[in-house]
Formats: C-alpha cells, structure tokens, sequence
C-alpha cells in the first residue's frame, strides 16, 4: 500500500509536473502484456532471479513498486529448466563450448497470487494469443512434460502459470485488473518461426500479415475500448532476423592456410556471404555435415527446411538471404500496422526496433566494460542466443525509463547495473565460432515459435556418424518423428 | 661550474623519485617557488629572484651574481566519488587512496657577459597521481596513474636596458608514465564480467621531448612592471613503454585456460603512448614600492592540443584504445601581495582562480578535474645576506564535479576533491 501511494504521489507530481504537450501518465496500475520479451525469459527459461529483471519488473521498481508488482515466479533451476554452460571445450578448432540445460524443473512460487498478475507476458504467446489463449494452473505439470516431449507448444504451460482460471484470455485480465498503465510488446512469435525453423513461410512458420494485423488491431481496440483512460505504450517488432540466433555462425569457415573462405555447403548449394545458418547448424557443423570434403568435412548438406519427400515441412538451418529480406519486410509491415493502430488509439510507440540495431551494431560501454550482443561473450543476450540476458534486459528498460521520462514527465532514476554486471553476487573475446549448441535446445526452441514443424530430420542429421558419406535421400516412413498435433 | 652541475644532477636525481599529484589545471603544476606560490603564482613582473628561471626567465637579467633556489612541495589531496545510476550506482562510493607528493625544484643563475646571465631549472611542470582501491567500480578504467614530468631548462637572459630584458630558453622533458588498469571480459558461465587480470603499461626509461621558451619584462616606471612569457608545447612520444599482463584466475578452469590462450600473460609487450603538453602563454603586471608588491597574472594554457591519450599495445588492436580527452584552452587569474613588514621578513598574500581545461564528458578517475579557486599565504625570511629562507601554503579547494550523465566510459557521478599544498624554498647567494 506504502509503494502504491509512493506511486500515485510520483503519477500526481508528473501530473503537475507535465506541460500540455507531454501525456499524462497514472503507473499506479501497471499491467503488462506480451511475450518472453516482457516476461523476462533468460537462457530459455522462467525463473525467479531473472523474473525480476524483467522489463516491466524493472521500470515499475523505479516507478516505486517495490515488490507489488507481481509477477509469476518461479523457483530454480527454472520452467523450462535454463540453459547453461556445460563446459568451454579447447579443440584444435578453437573452442567448442557445450551448452545443455539444467538439471531438474522449477516450480511457481506464487501460484495463487489474489487477482491477475501485474505482467501477464506469456513465453511462446503471438498477438492472436492475446485474444484466445488460457490456462488451467492444475494443468501446468502435465503440460509441462507434454511440451518437454514435443507434444505441445511452449505457450501451452505458461498459459497455465500465468492465467491459471482456465477461462480468462490475457487480454481479459489484462482489461479485469483495471490498468492505468499498459505496456504492450507482442508479435515476435508470429515472426520467430521464419529463424528457429530457417524458412519464410506464412501460414506455417510465420503468421499471415493480414491476421498480424486484425489480431493487433483486436487487442489495442479492446484494451482502448474497455481501459479509455490508460496509457498504452506499445513496443515495435526486433528485427529478429539480427539475432545472434542467426548471426553468429557465418555461412563459410576460413582456410587457415590463406585466410581465404570456403562456403558451406546447403541443399540448394553453396551459401553466400550474405546467407546465414543458425545456430541449430553447430551440432552438425562439429560432425563435418555442411563442411565440404576438401576442407575435413563429410560434403553433405545443411538442412534448408522446407515440405520434405512426404510433404511434410521439416525445420533447417540454412537461412538464404532472400528469406531474410522477405522477414525485414515482414517487419516493416508489422512495424508500420503497430505505428498506425496505436496512433488510431492514442497509444504511444516505443521504437525497439531501432534501439535493437543500435544494441547489435554498437552494443554499450558500462563501467569501462564494452558490452554487445555477441553470442557468449557479449554480454546482453541469452544463451539460446535470441532473449535478452539480465542485464539486456535492464539496458533496454533503462532506455525505456528514458522514454516514458521524456514522453510522460515521469521522473524515474535508471536502474542500477552495477550488481548486475558485476553480480554482487574486447577487444578481448571468446570466439564462438566452433561450438556445439545441443540439438535438443535446438529443437526446443523450433517446438516453441514453430509447433508443428517437423524436426526429425535435423535430428537424423545430428545422429548421423562422421564417417558416413553421402548418401541418396531414403524413405524414412517407417521411422518415428516428432509428431505434433496441429 | 662543476658545483653547479653537480648540484643539477643531483636535484635530478630527486626529482626522478616522486610522481606528483595533479591538483592544477588539468595536470599542470606550477609550485616552481615558495614564494611564487605564497603570491597565488603571480610572479611574472616581479620576477626577483632564481625562480624566475620559471615565472619569467627574463627576470633572471636583472639578478646580480651566482644564485640558486632550491625547495620542494608537500602535496597531498584528498578525492571523494560518489555515484550515480546506471553505474555504478545512487550512493556508491570510492575515495583515492591518501598519498603525499613532494617534486622539488632548483634554479641556478650566474653571469655569462655583461649583460647577459645564465640560468638552469629543473622543474616539474606536470604531473599526475591518482591511486584508486583496487577493488572499485571503475577498475576497468583506470586503477592507478602516475605520470613524471621533469624539465631541465637552461636560459638565457639579457638586459637589454636598466628597464627592459628578454629571455630563451630551452626544455628538455623528461618523463615517464605508468598506467594499471583490470581486464574485465563477461564469463559465458555466469554472464557478468570477471575480472580476468591486470595489464600494467609503463616506460621503463625516460622518455624525451623538447620544447621553448621566452619572456620579456619590462620595467615600465612609477613602480609598475610588465612581463609576458611564452612556453612552446612539447609533443612527448612514449615510444619505448611495455605492457605487462597478470592473469587473475575466476574458478572456472576452462575459461581461466581460454583467457591465458588470448591475452600474453608473463610477457612484457612494447607499447607506445602520446601526450601533447599545453604552450603556456603568461602576461603579468605588478606594481611595487618599498613596502608593497601587488601582481595580477593571466596564464592561459593551450590545452586544446590535448585531443585524444592514444595506448597502443604493439601487434593488439584488440587491446589498443585512443581515449577521447578534448581539453579545452583555459586562462587562469592570479592575485598577489607582498608585504615587507622589516628589512629581513615579508609576507606573501595569494588567490587564483584556475578553470578546468577538462570537459564534462573527460572527467573520469583517471583525473578527477574541476574548477578550482586557491588561498595561498607564504614568508620569506633573510636569514643571512646570502640565504633566504621562502615558504608558503596553498589551499586548493575544488568545485564538487559531476559527470552529468556524460562520461565517456559511463562511470558516473561526482568527485569532490580538496588538495593541500605546503613548500619552501632555499634561496643561496654565492
């Protein structure tokens, strides 16, 4: 109560405080919607400790919440357990590190929290999520084991954690907790299958830009329709074809004898310079699948996703720069929806899209310290190479905290990321060039942004021995698959 | 001739032990003289005695006979940072660690011709200490510095008339820097930055630079004199500097042996720095009687020469930097009075007001600079005809300094920093 009336005397002194051209703002009502983004997902998984770095956990600790704004908590090592470093192997290669995940499964801390959560961000949730998805907490075990199985997408069980009725949408609780402030980032995952996946395909890993469109349109009008006071501050898309996911590994390696670069090899042929592979390729990559025979490798080809022999669409690696250019467009498109829909409900637009590409071309310096978004070593993004690390997170929401300062006179203090950089508790790198990212996080992270895409030929691949040599394609018909049910 | 060159050398030799704290302009220095200093530093149209070998070689024209100045300097300076958000935070807070700075000077002037007088000054015009604990936030900026600068400046001054004289001079610098700072690089297993070790760059000998110098002072009548001198820049290569590395181990085996595989621990690597040392441009006008001497100084420092503070470690890019520095030129103002209260004693009143050639965005641990006002008072005492004993106190406090959000390393916050400063000076007629 003590933090709630710290608030509202901060959103009366913005008031007083905000001339005519500056929105007004109330924060002492602060709900959040969105995804893993929001939800302050870190090395795949929910946890507590991380929980807590969320963006909007962040900015409402600085708008004076304390611990009241509430969030669904989760216990270590984590719901999906997190991914770790299993170890930093030193091959003649360089260094191949091994990247697994944790040992067990977290539990909620907080499941009968009294009303809606204050962040209703769901991991795996696309925008039309927002308007049709629930979740029973009694299912959240079962489901749980369901998706660890493949048998169901990541949304499923963190509908569960989150909404936990079993009736209510996000987009309804977020209406029934009566927000004065709404924070809105959604539509990463009507896009992240084109990634995790490698291929471009509305309708199968990408949603159609029309339904995008009438989705996002759905919930900003709800939430305007039914909240006409609130403030809406609503993020734009990540260009998340920039994600370390697929940037990391580059689509040839180098000759050490001249320097000069030998393309991998995909199904379609060689890669280009300006074609990437993702990181789901590192497991083949280590087995020489990719690499051509003249450079130590087997000569067989990358998976470049597609309908296979039986029509069935099989996830890749291998991301050709036509497809990337077709998911820029995609996300202008997106990007120029969110801009008018928000402008038509008097809702503001954070630019993340913009201040992602500064994040990736330019990274930050803290303390002395350069921090990027390098795979591994940068500082600011997970280790399944598309979420924010903790501290990401906070350097994005300090930028937001900027925003909201300049746009609604707020007058909050940056987050300090001392403790997160240091954890109180180059220049120089690790190169990740060689490393094995394991087939199953790969594959978990196609079951989470793309259900019901088939991974069983990735992990075929991924079994393959060494030695083997190329061979005609077979009729794996008789072979079991991961089946997911559409 | 063969004392005078022995006592040279041996002030050299002292003078070479002591790093000097930098609580001037920027990291200038400019207690050459106690009694210079008892007059806030405004010497240069009195100019009466040896250490006008700094304050106004052409000065030195109107002394008579073989004479000498010898003294040195207390310093020390007490820095209090306190932090600001994002890093490292509302309420952090770090102090320099406490140390006492003593650089000497000596300035030796005889007769070469009529009308033409020798002098020699060693000197150290610039200067910089900053020690921080070793386990503060900003130890990936900077852990220590200490930069030596030692002039040996022979002049030469001639008496153009019983009212006006000229001077040149030569500077020969000398100067040595040694910079520490930790390594910090994120750990794939915790994702925060480990401290990974230490790279220590120094100069193992003296580097060398040179310079110029000229004053005139004229005696303009009515008790009134004006004297105007000209420092040159001196460009200072560290050609010669090394790194050295040590590796600090983190728990983690594997990282700890990628880390050793990256950076060259145990080897010492040739390095090289640049600093541009400011011209110094002075004009003076004072007005005496038997009893009084009242001077008003303007020392303007071209510090706009120093751009950037290149590290360059030979063969590592990865490793190398250039640190935007940006000074800015700054005039300083100096004030003071003397007051002969007998035949044998005099007391010396002082005030300056000194800018901070250092922009907003350039304050950092590695100087802690701002704008400063000082309150100086000295004596001086004919202890016999030949010997006059000088001495002064200087009270330098500073403006308390903020970053504003500005710093170039996002180290952010406010220093507030005090300096103390007591010297004498030896003044022998031979």
């Amino acid at each position: 109560m003590k933090n709630l009336r710290k608030v509202t005397v901060l959103s009366l002194a913005a008031l007083l405080l905000a001339g005519g051209a500056v929105a007004q703002v109330d924060l002492s009502r602060f709900v959040a919607l969105g995804d893993s983004l929001t939800a302050g997902v870190v090395n795949f998984g929910s946890v507590e400790r991380f929980q807590l770095l969320s963006i909007p956990n962040l900015i409402a600790t600085q708008a004076g919440y304390g611990s009241s704004f509430a969030q669904p908590l989760v216990s270590e090592p984590g719901l999906p357990p997190l991914l770790e470093v299993k170890a930093l192997n030193v091959t003649a290669l360089g260094i191949s590190p091994t990247i697994g995940l944790k040992d067990g499964f977290g539990q909620p801390l907080n499941p009968t929290h009294d009303g809606p959560y204050n962040n209703l961000a769901i991991d795996g949730a696309n925008t039309g999520d927002l308007l049709t998805l629930t979740g029973n907490i009694f299912n959240l075990q079962e489901d749980m084991l369901k998706y660890a199985g493949g048998l169901v997408g990541k949304k499923v069980p963190f509908a569960d954690l989150v909404l936990r009725d079993g009736q209510t949408t996000p987009i309804q609780q977020a209406i029934g907790a009566q927000g004065t402030f709404y924070w809105v980032l959604i539509g990463h995952n009507d896009v992240l299958g084109a990634i995790t996946t490698a291929v471009f395909l509305p309708g199968v890993t990408v949603t159609p830009i029309e339904t995008f469109q009438q989705n996002f349109q759905m919930v900003l009008g709800a939430l305007r329709q039914n909240r006409p006071n609130a403030t809406i501050l609503v993020g734009n898309i990540l260009d998340v074809s920039r994600a370390p996911y697929a940037t990391t590994i580059n689509p040839y390696i180098v000759n050490p004898a001249d320097g000069s670069h030998i393309p991998l090899i995909g199904e379609a042929g060689l890669l280009t310079e300006s074609d990437r592979v993702s990181l789901g390729a590192s497991a083949l990559l280590a087995q020489g699948i990719g690499i051509p025979v003249a450079a130590g490798g087997t000569g067989q080809p990358l998976p470049e996703g597609g309908l296979d022999s039986q029509n069935q669409f099989q996830a890749g690696v291998v991301l050709r720069a036509s497809e990337i250019a077709q998911m820029q467009q995609y996300i202008a498109a997106m990007n120029a929806t969110i801009e008018s829909v928000a402008a038509a409900v008097g809702a503001q637009v954070m630019d993340m899209n913009t201040l992602y590409d500064d994040l990736v071309d330019n990274g930050r310096i803290i303390g002395g310290i350069h921090v990027d978004m390098g795979f591994l070593t940068g500082g600011l993004v997970s280790l399944d190479g598309i979420h924010g690390s903790g501290l990401g997170y906070a350097v994005i929401a300090n930028e937001v905290i900027d925003f909201m300062n300049a746009t609604y006179g707020t007058n909050m203090a940056p987050v300090n990321l001392r403790p997160i950089l240091l954890g109180e508790s180059s220049a120089t790198s690790v190169t990740a060039a060689n490393f094995v990212f394991s087939t199953e996080a790969a594959v978990r992270l196609v079951n989470a942004y793309a259900p019901g895409v088939r991974t069983d030929k990735l992990e075929a691949a991924a079994r393959q021995p060494r030695s083997r040599q190329r061979s005609t394609p077979t009729d794996r018909s008789d072979k079991p698959g991961i089946r997911t049910p559409r | 001739m063969s004392k005078v060159k022995g006592i040279a050398l041996c002030a050299a030799a002292a003078l070479l032990l002591t790093p000097t704290l930098a609580h001037g302009n920027g990291f200038a220095l400019f207690e050459h003289g106690a009694r210079g200093v008892g007059m806030g530093g405004a010497f240069g149209a009195t100019a009466n005695d040896p250490s006008a070998g700094y304050y106004n070689p052409a000065g030195l024209a109107f002394l008579e006979g073989m004479q000498s100045s010898a003294g040195a300097y207390l310093i020390t300076e007490t820095s209090k940072f306190t932090g600001d958000d994002p890093y490292p935070g509302a309420g952090y807070k770090a102090e320099l660690e406490h140390q006492i700075f003593y650089p000497l000077h000596l300035h030796v002037t005889g007769d070469l011709a009529k009308n033409l007088r020798w002098g020699i000054s060693t000197t150290a015009p610039f200067g910089l200490g900053t020690w921080w604990p070793d386990d503060y936030a900003g130890k990936f900026i900077t852990k220590r510095v200490d930069l030596k600068v030692l002039n040996l400046n022979p002049n030469l001054a001639y008496k153009v008339s019983d009212n006006f004289a000229v001077a040149v001079g030569f500077d020969y610098f000398l100067s040595q820097v040694d910079i520490t700072k930790s390594i910090g690089v994120i750990n794939p297993y915790t994702q925060q930055v480990a401290e990974v070790g230490q790279v220590h760059l120094f100069t193992p000998d003296w580097e060398t630079g040179s310079g110029w110098n000229a004053g005139i002072l004229w005696k303009i009548g009515g008790g009134f004199s004006f004297g105007a001198t000209y420092r040159s820049r001196v460009e200072m290569k560290y050609s010669d500097a090394e790194a050295s590395f040590v590796q600090f181990g983190t728990g983690y085996a594997d990282f700890d042996a990628i880390v050793a595989g990256l950076l060259p621990f145990g080897d010492n690597v040739p390095g090289t720095s640049e600093i541009v040392f400011p011209a110094e441009m002075r004009y003076a006008v004072a007005w005496h009687n038997d009893v009084w001497t009242v001077e008003a100084d303007f020392v303007r420092m071209g510090w706009d020469t120093f751009e950037t503070l290149p590290i360059t470690i030979e063969g590592r890019p990865d490793l190398s930097s250039v640190r935007a520095e940006d000074y800015v030129d700054r005039t300083t103002f100096r004030f003071g009075v003397e007051w002969k209260t007998s035949d044998r004693w005099a007391w010396q009143f002082g005030y300056l007001d000194d800018p901070t050639p250092v922009p907003t965005a350039s304050v950092s641990p590695l100087l802690p600079d701002s704008d400063r006002t000082g309150y100086s008072v000295g004596f001086t005492w004919d202890w016999t005809n030949k010997m006059q004993v000088q001495s002064s106190f200087l009270y330098l406090p500073f403006d308390d300094r903020s970053t504003d959000g500005q710093d170039h390393d996002n180290y952010n916050g406010s220093y507030e920093t005090t300096a103390y400063l007591w010297g004498f000076s030896l003044v022998y007629r031979f």
